[in-house]
């Protein structure tokens, strides 16, 4: 089976990462995840995106984020390319007092990660993300060949 | 959105998502319905596709200023997925959460 792709380019504007974020939705589910798992991918690239946005160099605000994803049996992979900073993804990303209103998002994702055996990496100078999500082997053989690992 | 006045009750209704791009008009809309005699803010979240930790993030916002004179926030009819961020989150103790 081919993998499946899904590539956008999308101005820095937090408007945009809803509508990405809707196809995003679209193509998961083309690609045969399960309504948990598509909730949890969207809520990632949802964080990732919004941290594309908010932490933007001056210079890089004119130029888009990058999103690609690819499905394969067996996998999924994202990624965000963005012109932040750039960090390196905590070991465990620590959840903020309960009254904060913000500083959620780190955690958020790679609980979203973790959660299916994934792995969210941050690397500087790459300014990307890439979890991955491995799924057990008894929903990749109700799912036509999904494998695990 | 919608704002229905029951009472003491503030019911904020038609969220289709509450995230970091309608985060920010959720939060003057809310603020802005909210009377004096307002004790509970009930935000129906049943229409509402997806939330993110902005959208946390604006709940977390009322709830402080409904709770500044000892009101709470109710959340009505998440959709499961939604309704397991709280727990994540450990939020659940501050909002109660009322089931599809």
């Amino acid at each position: 089976m081919l993998a499946e792709t899904y590539t956008k380019e999308l101005p820095c504007d937090l408007h945009a990462v809803g509508a990405m974020c809707g196809e995003a939705r679209e193509f998961f589910a083309r690609a045969g995840l399960v309504p948990g798992e598509i909730y949890a991918w969207e809520l990632v690239l949802a964080e990732a995106a919004n941290n594309a946005v908010n932490y933007v160099r001056p210079e890089g605000r004119q130029l888009p984020i990058r999103v690609d994803l690819v499905a394969t049996p067996g996998e999924v992979e994202a990624r965000v390319t963005d012109h932040t900073a750039g960090f390196d993804f905590p070991e465990k990303a620590e959840l903020p007092p309960d009254d904060s209103e913000s500083g959620r998002g780190l955690f958020l994702m790679q609980w979203c990660c973790v959660r299916g055996g994934a792995s969210a990496m941050r690397r500087r100078g790459e300014r990307a993300r890439k979890p991955r999500r491995r799924i057990p082997g008894r929903s990749c053989a109700r799912r036509g060949g999904r494998s695990t690992s | 959105m919608r704002t229905e006045n029951l009472g003491d009750t503030l019911r904020i209704t038609d969220i289709p998502t509450l995230t970091s791009d309608t985060y920010k008009p959720f939060k003057e809309y809310a603020h802005g319905a909210l009377l004096p005699t307002h004790k509970v803010v009930e935000v129906d979240l049943g229409s509402a596709r997806s939330v993110d930790s902005d959208g946390i993030g604006a709940l977390i916002s009322v709830h402080k200023a409904i709770c500044d004179r000892g009101g709470r926030v109710r959340l009505l009819r998440p959709a499961p997925l939604i309704a397991e961020l709280f727990k994540l989150l450990k939020l659940e103790h501050l909002f109660e959460i009322v089931p599809r």
